[in-house]
């Protein structure tokens, strides 16, 4: 989604009728995408209810990413659109280390995705891009956010096992 | 046995390594579903039944059967008594970590 709409700021985007095309297929893409990723945990690893700390938490971590982004990044750091950093990547990739630090608490593979992000952010080689520098970087962080998602899984399958191993007769047990 | 060791005495239907397993996982959600318990336990799926079976029997746990997207699910949580019984248990355990960390009285 985030790749989407990065493809759909870009300054020399697709014509209208292509861009169309690119964001419907796009979404539904998405949209199969979720609802098979939804279905293969539910089958493979179960489905838990979280508590309501949990939930709590979650709700104080989706809070926090918003407020770094939008807020924080935009009142607290330069963003102009001469500038040859971009703020927006920094700040997309600090809002996300703050919402996983809060939730499940940082993960090599978060610092040096997140962390190299912000790095790349705040370095002064985005000038060039012009007003395509925002879409850009939200197609980088798009990647990164499937890169860190893939880390995750792999993550998760060390911390529960193959995912092979068990059917999805295993979710139900007597009569 | 004196009064001290009757408060460090352990509850042997939760100190069962799988339903203390069982039991631990269960505190930290509202519930699980069969599966995901057979997933964090890496119990098998009969050996899961016979101690949740077991737990529902002792009022520790709620067992709930039902279907999901036309398919049977077996939904687990802990009922109050259970929950309870657990945070009493970790922290018997606790205390007898403790102690064994403490030098002897002479």
């Amino acid at each position: 989604m985030i790749i989407l709409v990065g493809v759909s700021n870009l300054q020399r985007r697709p014509g209208a009728p292509v861009l169309l095309g690119v964001v419907a297929g796009g979404l539904a893409l998405s949209w199969v995408a979720c609802r098979l990723i939804a279905r293969y945990y539910r089958e493979h690893y179960g489905e838990v209810t979280p508590t309501k700390r949990r939930t709590q938490r979650h709700a104080v971590a989706l809070v926090a990413w918003v407020a770094v982004l939008f807020v924080g990044g935009s009142k607290f750091l330069f963003w102009s659109p001469d500038s040859p950093v971009c703020v927006y990547a920094a700040a997309f990739a600090l809002a996300t280390l703050v919402y996983y630090a809060i939730l499940v608490g940082l993960r090599t593979h978060h610092v040096v995705i997140w962390g190299s992000l912000l790095v790349v952010g705040l370095l002064p080689v985005w000038g060039g891009l012009g007003l395509d520098r925002d879409p850009v970087a939200m197609m980088v962080a798009g990647l990164a956010l499937m890169a860190s998602g893939l880390l995750d899984q792999r993550l998760l399958g060390r911390a529960f096992g193959s995912p092979t191993g068990l059917t999805l007769e295993s979710r139900h047990v007597g009569g | 046995m004196s009064e001290g060791s009757h408060d460090l005495l352990l509850d042997r239907l939760i100190h069962e390594p799988a339903r203390l397993a069982i039991l631990t996982v269960l505190s930290s959600v509202s519930a699980a579903d069969f599966l995901f318990l057979q997933r964090a336990t890496g119990l098998t799926k009969g050996n899961l039944s016979s101690h949740l079976t077991k737990l529902e029997a002792a009022g520790l746990v709620m067992i709930e059967k039902r279907f999901v997207d036309k398919k049977p699910n077996t939904s687990v949580a802990l009922t109050p008594v259970g929950a309870e019984r657990i945070a009493v248990h970790w922290g018997q355990l606790e205390r007898l970590r403790r102690l064994a960390g403490a030098p002897a009285e002479g």
